[in-house]
This record gives structure tokens, sequence and C-alpha cells, in this order.
């Protein structure tokens, strides 16, 4: 009992203010039993022991099993790896990242569980033998689970690279990463590497996931903490801010805020919880949903945007110059895409605009200027760090044709190092790979910059990749691919706890380096997202058409995937994997991106003859999977119910038979129209689809 | 004066009822037996239509079940489609009456395949006839025509989807004249409403 009340009494938060209920209820000795009681049921809600996420791991090297709790310290503490190997005495550890490395010896799945004084957590951890797995070590599944660990290790770095972890755990409502001296731009980064691994936060509803509840939500409101309003005026071409918000109120980052305010669009356009009213952050933006801060974030950038000079329609470091500079509009391009696919209003002048900045600072030869000249057949201080910029840039103008090719013939002849670069090749990428040999894998900015771009543009291979296909159904010279393995290969010490960083192999740009900022875009990079997240809901829903269709034996397929936003706008550059579930066809997969409209397809042939497929398609992210609706496949002829290959008068008879009857699912081929009920409608459907004789 | 005065007020009363009570059915395609009541003797035939309304698309099939009391009555003929509208080379794969002349007359028709919607749509207009019907008396007493909701499909001119808000105005058939009938609910608010408008102002002129 005096342990109990002793750490109520010094607890913070709802677990602080019931101790201060409960200190002044003791100094009245008959109440002070009732007063145990309130705190502690306060403080079994408050205190909390949290694993990691559920895991893979590999028989063949130590994994990090980790997690933390928010009880006193010195509270006994003990982690079981499940086994049954010695149990770890975690007693006395900082509680803000208790780990320890472990190998599991036999493929399977395992149980880890931390216990702290009476409480407990546990998760699953899927331990494989690469030598056992479907294609053995080098099989495709192999390297799909060495993507896997990747991207957990990295997220485990970023945990344990937070300022002053152990310091703001749990109590702190607001968490950040500084690396490059603008902390509100590297957690921005740091927190969409989150959310596009599927981990977010759902509106107005209290995240419990240690990532969720610790990372996106407290680094969301430092982001937050660190806007300020600004009051926005007329641009010269006459449009009003006001007539978005009536108060013409933006919100802005406090310096450099051409590029800062861009960045700090993306985690709430990733969020995936526009609806979430901020109650943690005190001032302007309290009480205010993300959507709003989305908005006038995005509404202080279009504002800002440069109104005369080369740089017209392109932005500065500051907001409102004439100075056009190649890679700020490269963030402005980056944040105009993350929000309109979130739903955010970017109004079409912006774009109007936007195109004559972007066309004085894009070159003839793919480059892409650093500062706008408006000479296109002379770059200006170009890099081969921005020139994925340029296919960011025709994406979101819906550009396609001989500037497209340019920038992706440019981006190719950089990819393995300076030998045959098209262009300049003038700054370097501070980092492990000497210049001038750092323009593209080990340079986190260039890898960011092609990764969307090429992404974006539905670009596969470029000859200069040089990568043999495979394993699996990667083509040769697949550029995705290429990343992957670089990254995963160059993953510092992911095995310890202390690992994970890509920063000891990676620069992050001419200018700066920082482990937590590199990780971060490595983590991007290695999702299927290449601007936001589609609504999870819709995804699971509407998310593949045609629910049926039916089609003659032996001739192809085709379903569409569609992501989109909560609000319903398009989703662009997400990586679908489609999957024959069931059929004659069972086990046929493919993938493809989704483009402007937020659709991809898949075709397949049958070649397993008539019956019945089932198809799903998936986004595989680090932290979840999104799967779609399932949608259905009937391989024969439409309206030939005898399945005598020709749909003839019997077909009508015998569909006839069936009149009034319901259908036996939404593959009865007697239920032609796909109606739910066999009747004359479904006659007249066949009737007008009879075999010519 | 005063009397055409009053018979003018209870009939707007008595119109306004019946607009309430018929405006629903406007809305949607309407299958009814035209016309609705008929009294014949024995041994004599009786025809009526089963005719659609309210059409805003074409019908590319129609199928219904009509239940009739097999002991006062019995099938004898039918024609579907009698007016042509749904081409020259229809589809017809009606069962006819059951037993040869019992109930119920199941009707299963379909447009020829050469139609289109817009020829389907200028032939068939708002309304048509689907089924001309006779039937002959057998024996003294009531026979109702009933077409239910659960056997009645419009399809579209495509057969895609079915017509929706399909509604049925069923019928019958006095056989000898002896019928006693019970007034429909319709009849009876209609009588209601009229009898209490007449009240109302019986009470006014009272108080004048």
């Amino acid at each position: 009992m005096t342990s109990v009340s002793k750490s109520l009494l010094f607890g913070a938060g709802v677990g602080g203010a019931l101790s201060r209920l409960a200190r002044s209820l003791f100094k009245n000795a008959t109440l002070a039993m009732v007063a145990i009681a309130i705190a502690a049921t306060a403080s079994s809600a408050w205190a909390e022991t949290l694993l990691m996420p559920k895991r893979d791991a590999r028989t063949t090297a130590p994994v990090v099993v980790w997690g933390v709790h928010t009880q006193a310290a010195g509270t006994a503490c003990s982690l079981n790896f499940g086994d049954g190997s010695a149990v770890q005495n975690c007693t006395g550890v900082d509680r803000s990242y208790i780990a320890f490395a472990h190998t599991y010896a036999l493929q399977g799945t395992y149980t880890a569980t931390l216990t702290v004084g009476a409480e407990s957590a546990t998760t699953p951890i899927q331990v494989f033998d690469p030598a056992l797995m479907v294609g053995g070590i080098g099989g495709d599944n192999n390297r799909s689970l060495g993507i896997n660990m990747a991207i957990q290790d990295g997220l485990r770095f970023l945990w344990t690279s937070q300022s002053s972890r152990a310091a703001n755990f749990p109590a702190a409502t607001t968490t950040f990463w500084n690396d490059t001296g603008f902390s509100y731009a590297d957690t921005s980064l740091v927190v969409l590497s989150f959310e596009n691994q599927g981990y977010t936060i759902t509106a107005n509803a209290a995240p419990t996931g240690i990532y969720e509840k610790y990372i996106v939500r407290r680094g969301l409101n430092f982001v937050i903490s660190q806007l300020s309003t600004v009051v926005l005026g007329v641009t010269p071409g006459g449009n009003n801010p006001c007539a978005v918000y009536a108060d013409c109120v933006g919100l802005s980052t406090a310096a450099d805020t051409g590029y800062t305010v861009a960045v700090a669009i993306l985690p709430f356009a990733g969020s995936g919880a526009l609806a979430q009213v901020n109650t943690e952050v005190a001032g302007y933006t309290n009480g205010k949903t993300y959507g709003e801060i989305l908005q006038r974030l995005v509404n202080a950038l279009i504002w800002g945007q440069n109104d005369s000079g080369n740089g017209q329609g392109s932005w500065d470091y500051n907001f409102n110059s004439t100075r056009g500079d190649g890679s700020t509009l490269g963030w402005d391009t980056t944040a105009l895409l993350d929000a309109g696919a979130s739903g955010a209003t970017v109004p079409a002048w912006v774009k109007t605009e936007y195109k004559k900045g972007f066309d004085c600072t894009l070159n003839t030869d793919g480059s892409f200027d650093y500062v706008a000249d408006c000479n296109a057949a002379l770059p200006n201080n170009a890099g081969p760090q921005k020139v994925g910029i340029g296919l960011q840039g025709l994406f979101l103008l819906g550009e396609t044709g001989a500037r497209v090719t340019a920038v992706r013939n440019n981006i190719n002849s950089w990819w393995n190092g300076a030998a045959g670069g098209i262009g300049q090749n003038v700054w370097g990428c501070a980092g492990p790979i000497s210049f001038p040999n750092d323009t593209n894998k080990g340079c986190a900015y260039s890898m960011f910059n092609n990764f969307k771009g090429l992404k974006l543009q539905g670009i596969v291979t470029l000859p200069n990749v040089v990568r043999p296909a495979g394993p699996g159904a990667q083509p040769a010279n697949d550029w995705h691919a290429d990343y992957q393995d670089w990254l995963v290969t160059n993953q510092s010490a992911p095995a310890t706890i202390a690992g994970g960083t890509w920063g000891p192999s990676m620069g992050w740009s001419c200018c700066a380096i920082g482990d937590s900022i590199e990780t971060a875009i490595a983590e991007l990079i290695l999702s299927p997202i290449a601007l936001v997240a589609p609504d999870p809901i819709l995804f699971s829903t509407v998310g593949l058409s045609p629910v049926s269709a039916t089609n003659p034996v032996g001739t192809d397929h085709t379903v569409t995937a569609f992501t989109q936003a909560a609000g319903g706008a398009p989703v662009p550059g997400v990586t679908i994997s489609f999957s024959v579930l069931t059929g004659p066809n069972t086990g046929k997969t493919g993938t493809g991106t989704t483009g402007a409209d937020g659709k991809a397809t898949f075709t397949y042939h049958d070649d397993g003859g008539a019956g019945t497929d089932t198809i799903q398609a998936f986004i595989t992210l680090g932290g979840s999977t999104l799967s779609s609706n399932i949608v259905s496949k009937i391989w024969g002829l439409a309206c030939d119910v005898n399945n005598d290959g020709k749909v003839t008068n019997t077909d009508l008879l015998l569909i006839r038979a069936k009149n009034g009857q319901a259908a036996t699912g939404p593959t009865d081929p007697y239920d032609a129209n796909h109606d739910g009920k066999i009747n004359v409608a479904d006659v007249r459907y066949c009737q007008l689809r009879l075999t010519p004789p | 004066m005063k009397i055409i005065s009053r018979t003018l007020q209870l009939l707007a009363v008595a119109g306004l009822a019946a607009t309430l009570l018929s405006s629903e059915a406007v809305a949607d395609p309407t299958v009814s037996v035209v016309p609705t009541n008929q009294t014949i003797n024995v041994a004599d035939p009786v025809s009526f239509d089963i005719i659609v309304s309210g059409l805003t698309e074409p019908v590319g099939g129609f199928s219904f079940l009509l239940y009739f009391n097999d002991i006062i009555v019995s099938g004898d003929s039918y024609v579907n489609d009698p007016g042509g509208t749904m081409g020259a080379f229809p589809l017809d794969l009606s069962f006819g009456f059951t037993g040869g002349s019992g109930s119920p007359l199941d009707i299963f028709y379909v447009a020829d395949d050469t139609e289109t919607q817009a020829s389907l749509a200028a032939a068939q207009g708002a309304s048509f006839t689907l089924t001309k019907v006779t039937l002959m008396g057998l024996a003294n007493g009531l026979s109702p025509l009933t077409l239910t909701l659960a056997d009645l499909v419009l399809s579209n001119w495509d057969g895609s989807a079915d017509l929706e808000g399909v509604q049925v105005q069923n019928g019958s058939i006095c056989v000898g004249g002896n019928c006693n009938e019970v007034p429909e609910p319709a009849t009876l608010l209609l009588l209601g409403a009229a009898l209490s408008a007449l009240a109302i102002i019986r009470r006014r002129r009272r108080a004048a």
C-alpha cells in the first residue's frame, strides 16, 4: 500500500491529477481508503507496458525484442522471448527502451512477453528459416522477409533516436528529431515515414499502439506546436485567401518557410485522420482539426508562391520572393501532391502559376536548376540530386512525352555514379560516398526525389540499373528493386539494439547528414506508397472492381484497383499487389502502381479452364496490410448455362425454368445480370447475347 | 344557388381526397386489370386487359402470374402484347393457364432481340397492354383477378435490371350478377371524406 500511494502521488498526467486529489483526501483519515480506491483505479488505466509491434525474424541472425513501460523505475521487470530460453531481467533498465537481441533457433511463431510489476504485454514474432522457405535463401520470399525486417529495424532506430527520449517518456505530449537544425522539418519526415508504413492514428480515438501513441501522435503535436499564424494577402492575380477562411489566416513555420511549410504539410496529409481535433497543443490550433491545420498550411504555401521574376510561380527559401529555388520547388511539389492526394484544396490557379516557375527551372536535358533562370538550354548549377523533382513536377502538371523522357534519361545517366552523367554535377552529397560519385544510391536526397518521380510516372525499369531479373516477378533493371537491395544491404547493424539506421552509409544532401533523417527517407522509399496512404475502409469496400464478370474460357480478364482518400480524392503512386485467391487460376499474381486517377490494373489470362476465380488486391505496409474487397470472375460464356460453348434458346429456356428463384450467389450463371434474382430480365439479358447461328 | 355551392364544395373535398389517394400511383409503373370489375353470366366470355402505365423507360420483357377462382371462371385464351409493341419476333415463354384452363395464368414474354431501346420506347410510350385475357363464366360467384408483386417483373430494355417501384391494381369478375362486393378501403376513405365534408357544411349552415 505504501508503494502504491507513493507512485500515485508523484505520477503525471491523469495519475498526477488524481494523486493530488488523493493527497487532499488523505487529510481526512476517514476518507483515506476511498482515496486509495480512486487512485488505484486511475493508476491501472494510466500505467502501461507495451511491446514492439509484431515483427519478423530469421533463424540465422539475432533479432531485437523490445518494449517500454510507464511504471516507476525499479519496478520488477522481465522479458521472456517465448522459446524456452532464459528470461531476461530488465529491472532498472531505461523504461523508454527495454531491448535485448536474441536468436531464435527454430522456425515458428513465438510470443514474447514483457512483464513489469503486475502488468505484462505480448507480441508475436514470426521466425523463418531461410533454407526452409519457398524459393530458399535466394528466393523472393526470403528477399521480401529481408525488406520487412529492414523496415522494422529502421522504425525501431527512429524510436531510439527521439530527442531526449528517456526524459520525455512517457509524460511529454510531444516528441521530435533534430538532425538538420530544423526540428519540425525532420520530425515531419520521420512521422510521415511511420504513417506510410501503416502506423496511423484513428481520428478522435485514443491511440494504443506504441508507435501510434508515442511517435505519430506526439510527433504531430510537436509539428503543431511549432506552427504560427500568418495573415495572407490577396495575390496580384486577385486570389483572395479570405474567401477560404474569413480570418485570412494561414499557418506557417518559423524559418525557411518556402520549404519547411511544405515539409510540415506532409505528416498531416499522410495522417489518415483529418477529422482529428487537436486537444493537446495550446494556442490558435487548439480545437482545430488536422484537416483545417493542413488546409491552412497549404494556404500559407500557395499564397507564398512567388508573383514575379524568373521565380514566378516557384518558391524561394522564404515566401513571396522573385527567386525560384530548385530544391525548395521540389519540396513544394511534394507538398502539393501529398495535399491533393489527401483531399486538401489546391486551387487551379496555383498550378497555372506553378508551371511558369517549373518551366523556368527544368532544362531540356532533364536537369533541374539550382536557381530558376528561364533558360532551358542552360543548366544553372544543376546536379543529379534534384533531377527526380522534374518527374514529380511533370506528374503534377499532368504532362507526358518528351520532357518526361528527358528527365528519365537524365536519372538513368547518374544511376551508378558520375560516369556518363548528363549535364552538370556540381553538388556533392555529404556522406561516405565521395564526390563525384555520390549521385544516387547513398545520397538520401537523390534517392527520395528519384523514388517519388519514377514511381509517380509509372517507370519500372532503367537501362543503367544493370540488375538481373528476379527473384520472383522483378523484371531486369527494376530500379525500385535495386534501391531495396541497396537499402537492405547497407542498413547499419540491424540485429543490435543500437542499430537499424542508414546513417553511416548515407548522406542526406549537399549540406547535411543525419541518422534519423536518412533513416526516415529509407523508410519512405521502402514503403509501397509514393505520397500518402489511401483510406483503408474505402479500399476494403470498393477498392477492386468489377465485382463480378464473365468471360469466355481462355481469354484475358482485367481488374482495377482504386485508391482514394477518405473524402474521395484519388491517391496516386501506391503499389498494389493482386492475387487470385481461389478458382482455376489460383496463385496468379501481379503488381501495379496507381496513376493520377488513383487506379491500377491487373490483367491475367485464363489458363485454368472454366470455373470461378476470386481476386483480391493488397497494399503491404510495414505495420499492416490493407486488403481490398474480393471480386469474382466466371470463366465461361456468359449465359451459356449448359456449358455447351454457345448461347442458344436452350439456355434461355433453362433460365426460364428457374424463374422466380434467388441466385445461389454472385457467380450463379443463371443470374446473368448479377442482381441476385433469376427472372425475365436475365432471359432478356441473354437473348441479346445469343450466339449467332 | 346554395345547393349548387354545397355540391361544388363536396366535389372539391372528394376530388382532393382522390388526388391524395392516387398521387403515389402516378409516380411508379402500375400494372392494372382493365376494366377493374365486370359482371357476366354463366357460360359467357369476359375479356380484360393487363395494362402497364406510368412508364418512364421501355420494357424489354415481362412476366406475371394472374390468379383467379377457377371454380367461378375458367381460362379461355390470352394474347400477349396485342399492340405489337415488342417487335415482330418476340420470345413467348408463357406457360399459359395451369392445366389448360385453371389458375394462375403464367405469362413470360420477351421482346424481339432486334428491338432497341429507342424502338421499344417509341412503340410503348408511357403505357401499353401487356396481355389481353379472356375467361368464361362457370358458376355464380365473385372471382378476384389478382396480380402479386412477388410474381410480377418488368425488365428494362436490355435485361440489365428490373424496373423498380412497380405497383399493381387488381380486379374481379362477378358471375351471375349477385355478388356482394365489399367496398375497397380507398372507396371507404372517399365516402368518409365526403360524409365528413357534408357534416361540416351542415354544421356551419346551422351556426349561420
